[in-house]
Order: structure tokens, then sequence, then C-alpha cells
């Protein structure tokens, strides 16, 4: 979403640097058992970098949107 | 969309006496996200998905204020970064309240607090505010984004996505690139 949204911000001469990085303690990066350094071996980012698209991000954004709007609605018509 | 810090105090007086108003206050912090993206990743992120989900809200038919962001948050597993910041929970929780209270002083009383931010202590700090302002009925507070509860945040962020992925996972040859594997 990056890429879409704020694509000044991203480094892309690093991203065809970066490996895919699913290397990492699930249970640990959910509840926080250990350190952001020491799950991604100092590499700072999970998942897939390079499989990243501006496309791909407008749509995420376009989608939850929608979501956090309908979580808003459906909480405030069941409040109000 | 209306954003607070740009508009005058007639101006929220109108949207106070028009009764419709709904504040969207974004959270996010200032945290390493790789090497490739900026430490605002998440106050960036929170503030699209404020104006993403705005118009579907004033179809709705209410007005959408959106206050200014908070940028600085809990980050205490990513600290040894060089760049993150991390508040106290009791700070972040004390900031989301007192612009609550200050925000219903003025007739804008139903506020959504949008966190673009994973942290169990973050999020924990923004439902605790939450609760504190419900309590002592300032406000009618909603927090979404990431939130403390699983099944509210994958109401956000993930339903619909999977789509969007070619690969919902990774393929052997990239798992052959990322060094030990444990994916679960």
């Amino acid at each position: 979403m990056a890429l879409s949204s704020f694509p000044h911000l991203v480094k892309k001469e690093i991203i065809c640097q970066l490996e895919p990085n699913f290397d990492y303690d699930v249970d640990a990066f959910r509840n926080e058992t250990k350190d952001y350094w020491s799950i991604s071996d100092g590499r700072g980012y999970f998942g897939w970098p390079q499989a990243a698209t501006a496309e791909t991000g407008k749509q995420l954004v376009a989608v939850r949107g929608r979501n956090i709007a309908n979580v808003i609605l459906k909480a405030w018509v069941t409040r109000e | 969309m209306i954003e607070l810090a740009k508009i005058t105090f007639p101006e929220v007086k109108r949207l106070s006496d028009g009764k419709h108003a709904l504040t969207i206050l974004p959270v996010g912090v200032v945290e390493e996200h790789g090497a490739h993206l900026p430490l605002g990743m998440d106050s960036f992120a929170a503030e699209v998905y404020a104006a993403s989900a705005a118009p579907h809200l004033e179809e709705a038919g209410y007005e959408i204020v959106v206050a200014p962001t908070i940028n600085y948050g809990v980050a205490r597993a990513a600290i040894d970064f060089p760049g993150t910041l991390s508040l106290e929970p009791e700070t972040l929780r004390s900031m989301v309240v007192e612009i609550g209270r200050s925000l219903a002083r003025h007739g804008l009383n139903r506020l959504v607090i949008l966190n673009g931010h994973r942290d169990l202590h973050h999020m924990k700090a923004l439902d605790d505010a939450r609760e504190i302002l419900v309590e002592e009925n300032s406000a009618k507070v909603l927090c979404v984004g990431f939130v403390s509860d699983p099944a509210a945040t994958a109401a956000c962020y993930r339903d619909g996505v999977r789509q969007f992925y070619k690969s919902p996972r990774p393929t052997a040859k990239v798992m052959a690139a990322s060094r030990k594997h444990r994916w679960r």
C-alpha cells in the first residue's frame, strides 16, 4: 500500500535487494514474546517486498476502507 | 471529509450543531518497517484508510471529520532499530482520552480511533482510553484497524483481501530464499 499511497517515501532501489522473509516465529510475533530485531534477524520486515505492487496496494486500500466503514456502521447502528 | 486542523472554529460549531459529525482519530507510531519503508508507515496507513473509509460513511449520512494523527505510540518491541520511538502505554492512553474529552466538549462526541500499528501494549492503551471515555459518558467511541480483538482486526484488514494475492502462500522458490523456515 505504500507503493500506491506514498510511493515517494519507498526506497525502490532497496526493495530489489531484499530477500523474502518468512523465517520467523509466528507465535512470538503475534504474542510479542520476542523483540522484532531477533524475530526478523535484524531485517525488520516480514513477507516478500518484491511481490508488492502499487495496483495491489490500491485495491487493498479500497477494500480495507470499505471494511472499516462497515465495521463502524454496524457498531453505530447497534448503539444509536 | 473535513480535516479538523484545516477548518475554523465556526465550522466546528456547525458540525456540532448538525449532529451528524463522526470524528476519526488516526493513530500510528514512529517505527521501523524494513530498510525500504518510512518510519511513519503505520501513521500514514491510518490516514490512508481513514480517507478510504470516509466516502462510505458519508454515504450513510455522517459528516466525517479527521482529527490530526497521533504519530507516536508504543513500540517497545522494535526499539532496538534506529529511529523507532516509543511512548509508555499510559502516555498514549492519556493523549487519546484528553483528545476525546476535548472533542466531546465541543460537541464532537462520536469518535472512531483508527489504529495502524500492531502492538499489544499500544492496542491495549487505545482500548483503555476508549473504556475511560465511554465510562465517563464523554463520547461514543469505537476502536478500529488493529485492535486487541483479533476478529475485529480481521474484519477491518483481512476480509476480502486474500483474493488480491496471486499466491496466498510463498512458493517453494521463495521459501528456499528465506533461510530458516518456521512458517506455521
